[in-house]
């Protein structure tokens, strides 16, 4: 049964990669599992979700998380990206909470991960993107939705440097046309 | 320092490398550049930067590129231009070049790097601040570095830190709100004359900086006398610069005419280069000091209380003496003329401060009379400037002058120009004050003075002052002139960048979508998708392949690629209140494992949207929104929960791309469904219409719907997206044995016209109720929602609106035109206004019906059921039947298979 599924399986950018690691580094890392919950900050429920998977739901839109098997990105007051986890998980949580208000949703499929690193790394993401991406704000562990030319993006500050950027799958094509052409100039450096 | 060869109108000359382009035509003899726009006088160079009002250049080499100022150009190998009378030539072929951009976010932005900005700059960088550095010239220094003076190497050390970018040839084009500038790099048109490949000639930088430090210097003014356009006539700091930076030598004499101490200094460095200044002429009554000494030293003649009133030209036109006379500060001349026999005329018209930056920001230059010029204003937090910018003039031993020049009467008055590239004069000037006009604004528009690429840059101070002259006012009652971002010229190329082609806005995708290309179905652009639109089998056009195709729903077994459809994952436990308040049917009394249709309305009552939901469990359902209409369905729903009603216990989750959606329809589905989902019992009376199951569809988890958007039996197969391609490939070959058929959305639009099922943004335009649609029984009665009140409107109430009917031409082969008008029987034979009654909205060839059809929203439509009208289509005419609105299957005997 999941043999047939990783078999089965097709990522948006067919793993597709570009670039060297000196200079500008651009991958498809894809089928990584994801769980969206929506919950009351701070509320028993919240402490409960965080407790089956030993993790610390960040305070703040642009905080993350980081444990052994998940990395949770703070997207809104009250929702959050668990990187790593899946439909176990999903149940895991279901049967802690019974029919207390959140929500929990698997969004796998919904985005590819297109990891984008590398010297010029930084600058690459720059030609498109319009928010903050100085180091100095924009520090190792932090996460920021926002727009990649004209493609929604999460874009999560990994390692220093190394970017990981969540796009939704039917943006991922453009995505990779708009960063494979932004690396252009540093391609050759 | 390297010789290179260019072309200038044709001949072939040569320069160094690296300076102007002016600087290399002034050496090589061309003092006449070119000639005025309207009154074709000879013009040449006048200044040395983007001030240059007349010696504008067309670049043919590389991307070529109109209207550039000479002066702005870094002589580089195999340039070729020609000179320009005012009007340039878009290149009418595509610029190979590439542009690009990038944005930016720092604390410190200095735009100039003069002295002052780098000193700001250095200061920043000390604190460890991150800075950048924006400065048009190709080199540091700024006006320093046009007397070859150097800057302390320690300041320089400082702009070198890595928290330092300093950008050369960036011109700040726009400063808007919130600190935003954007500046244009010029990136390789010093390198090479032709394109680079694969490198940006062009960088927009869009930057927000939390502190913006204006240093942009300032720009000398021309004075304003007779004949004062002649070629060899410059600014002084210009000609200084020509002749002692860049060692333009052939000039014999010059006179220098000035307002200021810059005069002084401008005509020591021309007579050091070598030629003759035979005298500097002040229009101030007295001067002294160190510079004044060293002039007479040199042997320069000082005329004092004078200034220049008239010019004369040798045969090219070009200045050969200048006519000098003793002049009052109110511009009334009251001596004699004097001739200099002069080839140079330098201009010290005094400084202007370059405060176009701040004016972008409606903030008002104020005038200083120390420095003779308007200043920076007062700026807003965080917002500062500089040096010449902020009117820090070097210090003097003399006052400048407040003086324009002189204003002439007569024939005179037609050749004192005040903006050279306009041909704008003081004739013109005293024209505009006779009609009346006070405000330097209207004087602008009524004389074009600073209209021009350069916007007046040289021109706009002197025409204020003129002007007050003449009003007998100061130059800050006049007003001042408004300039507007770009500050220079700037390509189109440069500010679209690389959004061009397909990266000028996405292209969306399923994940069936390779399948698709293989197959060579045209694609149709439903928003930012491409979907299939038909699958044409060897030559079939469009036409033949949707019938064939609609054939094959209708008889046999057909599959789509239903996967844009937007979906929301909507969890909470008054997620089906939420649902009734949103849509216009009940949702509450939706069974778990059951789906319904739901149509919601905006608070006007007119139809926003339309969708299958579904309750996967108790607390959870996910709802299905048009194709087009995901995220804005999605922003409405969080809208109502987060502004309306933040104590409903739900949250909206979208799911589109999560889940690919494959449609199987037709009478065949069933046998086919069964091949695919073995383990599912697929009898009527076990998975009925409306229902939902869980199963392995070809080895892979899917929910599979029982959902029909053409009458016809069909399932909807969800399976996660990783997996759509898979699964619509085990589609295909399970469903060769029943001869499956793909359908695009022609197909989808037929099929489901046939039946009278609308389409969102197809029968309506926000425009239409339910009520108009005849779903009426979508609309419940029992409770409240979003746009119920307005069904109460007298205007959503009245009586014959436009409704949905159908439409059926009396030739079953005539094709109505999507949009055209219906009018009445017979009225299209009558002559003057023809009013009509409705319009067509969707029509089509139908195989089902062996005919076209057609569906229309017609006033009061559904009491014309029955009745004839008229389609006018160009100069025939369309005889219809207005009918009801379903064609096909009206009892709905199929929907079971």
């Amino acid at each position: 049964m999941m043999d047939n599924l990783v078999q089965n399986r097709k990522s948006p950018l067919n793993n597709i990669e570009l670039g060297n690691k000196n200079t500008i580094y651009l991958a498809e890392k894809p089928f990584a599992t994801t769980l969206e919950i929506r919950v009351k900050p701070n509320s028993s429920t919240a402490k409960k979700i965080e407790k089956v998977l030993k993790i610390k739901f960040p305070d703040k839109v642009g905080q993350t998380f980081k444990s052994k098997d998940f990395t949770v990105l703070t997207l809104g007051p009250d929702w959050w990206m668990v990187v790593g986890a899946n439909l176990n998980h999903e149940r895991k949580i279901r049967a802690a909470i019974g029919n207390e208000f959140a929500s929990i949703v698997d969004s796998s499929a919904q985005r590819t991960f297109v990891e984008v690193s590398g010297k010029y790394a930084q600058s690459v993401l720059e030609h498109g993107f319009e928010n903050n991406l100085d180091p100095k704000v924009f520090k190792t562990g932090m996460c920021v939705q926002g727009v990649l030319s004209r493609s929604p993006v999460i874009i999560y500050h990994g390692p220093v440097g190394v970017y990981h950027l969540y796009v939704r799958a039917s943006f991922a094509q453009h995505l990779w046309n708009f960063l494979s052409d932004a690396a252009t100039e540093y391609l050759k450096k | 320092m390297s010789t290179v060869k260019f072309t200038f109108d044709g001949t072939d000359y040569r320069g160094n490398k690296g300076e102007p382009l002016s600087a290399a035509l002034l050496r090589n003899g061309i003092k006449v550049f070119t000639e005025s726009s309207y009154l074709l006088r000879p013009r040449g160079v006048v200044g040395l930067g983007y001030e240059e009002p007349c010696a504008l250049v067309q670049i043919d080499s590389g991307s070529g590129e109109p209207m550039v100022p000479s002066t702005k150009i870094e002589l580089v190998d195999g340039l070729v231009v020609r000179s320009l009378a005012g009007v340039g030539d878009l290149p009418i072929s595509p610029d190979k070049a590439r542009y690009d951009k990038i944005f930016k976010h720092v604390d410190v932005l200095v735009i100039g790097a003069g002295l002052s900005g780098i000193k700001a700059a250095a200061k920043a960088a000390h604190k460890g601040k991150s800075v950048i550095i924006l400065d048009d010239q190709a080199q540091v220094g700024g006006y320093l570095n046009d007397k070859n003076e150097k800057i302390n190497s320690k300041l320089l050390k400082n702009i070198k830190k890595n928290n330092v970018v300093y950008l050369q040839r960036t011109t700040a084009i726009g400063l808007y709100d919130q600190n935003y500038v954007v500046a244009v790099e010029r990136r390789s048109d010093h390198l090479s004359s032709e394109i680079i490949p694969n490198f940006a000639r062009m960088r927009t930088w869009h930057i927000r900086a939390s502190e913006i430090v204006l240093a942009t210097g300032g720009f000398q003014r021309v004075l304003v006398f007779p004949n004062n356009d002649r070629p060899g006539i410059m600014l002084s700091h210009a000609a200084a610069t020509y002749l002692h930076k860049y060692r333009v030598g052939n000039f014999k004499s010059a006179v220098v005419v000035t307002v200021d101490d810059n005069g002084y200094q401008d005509a020591i460095r021309i007579h050091k280069s070598g030629t003759k200044v035979e005298a500097i002429v002040d229009i101030r009554a007295k001067v002294s000091g160190k510079l004044v000494k060293e002039a007479s030293k040199l042997g320069i003649e000082i005329i004092l209380n004078s200034t220049a009133v008239d010019t004369s030209a040798d045969q090219t036109g070009a200045v050969a003496s200048v006519f000098v006379a003793a002049t009052k500060l109110n511009g009334e001349v009251i001596g004699n003329k004097r001739e200099i026999k002069a080839d140079l005329v330098a201009i010290s018209g005094g400084w202007t401060p370059t405060v176009h930056l701040a004016t972008y920001l409606n903030l008002k230059p104020v005038w200083d009379s120390k420095i003779a010029a308007f200043k920076m204003p007062k700026l807003p937090q965080g917002l500062s400037s500089t040096g010449i910018a902020n009117g820090e003039f070097d210090k003097v031993e003399n006052l400048p002058a407040k003086f324009f020049g002189i204003i002439p009467d007569g024939e005179d008055a037609k050749v004192s120009f005040i903006d050279l590239q306009r041909d704008a004069n003081v004739r013109d000037l005293r024209r505009a004050v006779g009609a009346g006009l006070t405000s330097v604004e209207h004087i602008k528009r009524y004389t074009t003075i600073g209209t021009a690429h350069d916007q007046g840059k040289t021109s706009g101070t002197t025409t204020m002052g003129l002007l007050a002259q003449l009003i007998d006012k100061e130059p800050q009652e006049v007003g001042t002139l408004t300039f507007r971002p770009p500050y220079v010229g700037v390509p189109f190329s440069a500010l679209a960048g690389r959004d061009l082609g397909i990266l000028s806005d996405p292209i969306r995708t399923t994940p069936i979508h390779p399948s698709h290309l293989n197959a060579n179905a045209p694609m149709e652009d439903v928003g930012q998708w491409k979907r299939p639109w038909y699958f044409p089998i060897e030559k079939e056009n469009m036409h033949e392949a949707v019938l064939r195709e609609c054939k094959a729903a209708r008889e046999g077994v057909a599959v789509m690629d239903a996967s844009t459809l937007g979906k929301i994952d909507i969890q909470g436990p008054d997620a089906a209140i939420f649902l009734d308040r949103v849509y216009t049917n009940m949702f509450s009394t939706l069974k778990v494992g059951s789906s319904r249709y739901g149509l919601m309305c905006g608070v006007d009552g007119m139809v926003f949207d339309d969708g299958v939901t579904t309750r996967i469990s108790e607390n959870r359902f996910l709802m299905t929104t048009t194709t087009g209409g995901a995220a804005r369905v999605l922003d409405w729903l969080e809208e109502w929960l987060q502004t309306e009603w933040p104590d409903l216990k739900v949250f909206c989750t979208s799911v589109t791309e999560h889940w690919s959606t494959v449609a199987i329809v037709g009478p065949k589905s069933r046998n086919l469904l069964a091949k695919l989902a073995p383990k599912l019992d697929v009898l009527n009376e076990a998975f009925p219409f409306m229902e939902n199951r869980f199963a392995d569809v070809a080895g892979i988890p899917a929910r599979i719907a029982r959902i029909s958007f053409s009458g016809e039996l069909a399932y909807e197969i969800n399976i996660e997206a990783w997996y759509g391609l898979h699964i619509w490939e085990e589609v295909m070959n399970k469903g060769r044995e029943f001869k499956i058929t793909a359908y695009g959305t022609e197909t989808m639009h037929v099929l489901r016209a046939e039946k009278g099922f609308v389409i969102v943004g197809q029968e309506t335009d926000g425009t239409q109720t339910p009520q108009d649609l005849g779903m009426d029984w979508i609309v419940s009665k029992k409770k409240d929602f979003i746009g119920k009140r307005s069904f109460s409107r007298s205007d959503t109430a009245r009586e014959k609106r436009h409704q949905l009917v159908g439409v059926l031409p009396l030739n079953i082969q005539t094709l109505l035109p999507e949009g055209a008008y219906i009018v009445n029987e017979g009225s299209s034979n009558t002559s003057g206004k023809i009013p009509h009654i409705g319009y067509v909205t969707s029509s089509y060839h139908s195989d089902a019906l062996g005919r076209t059809f057609a569906l229309a929203m017609i006033a009061d439509g559904r009491n014309k059921i029955g009745q004839f009208a008229e389609v006018p289509m160009g100069d025939k005419v369309a005889q219809v039947e207005i009918v009801d609105s379903v064609f096909f299957d009206k009892e709905n005997t199929r929907r079971d298979g």
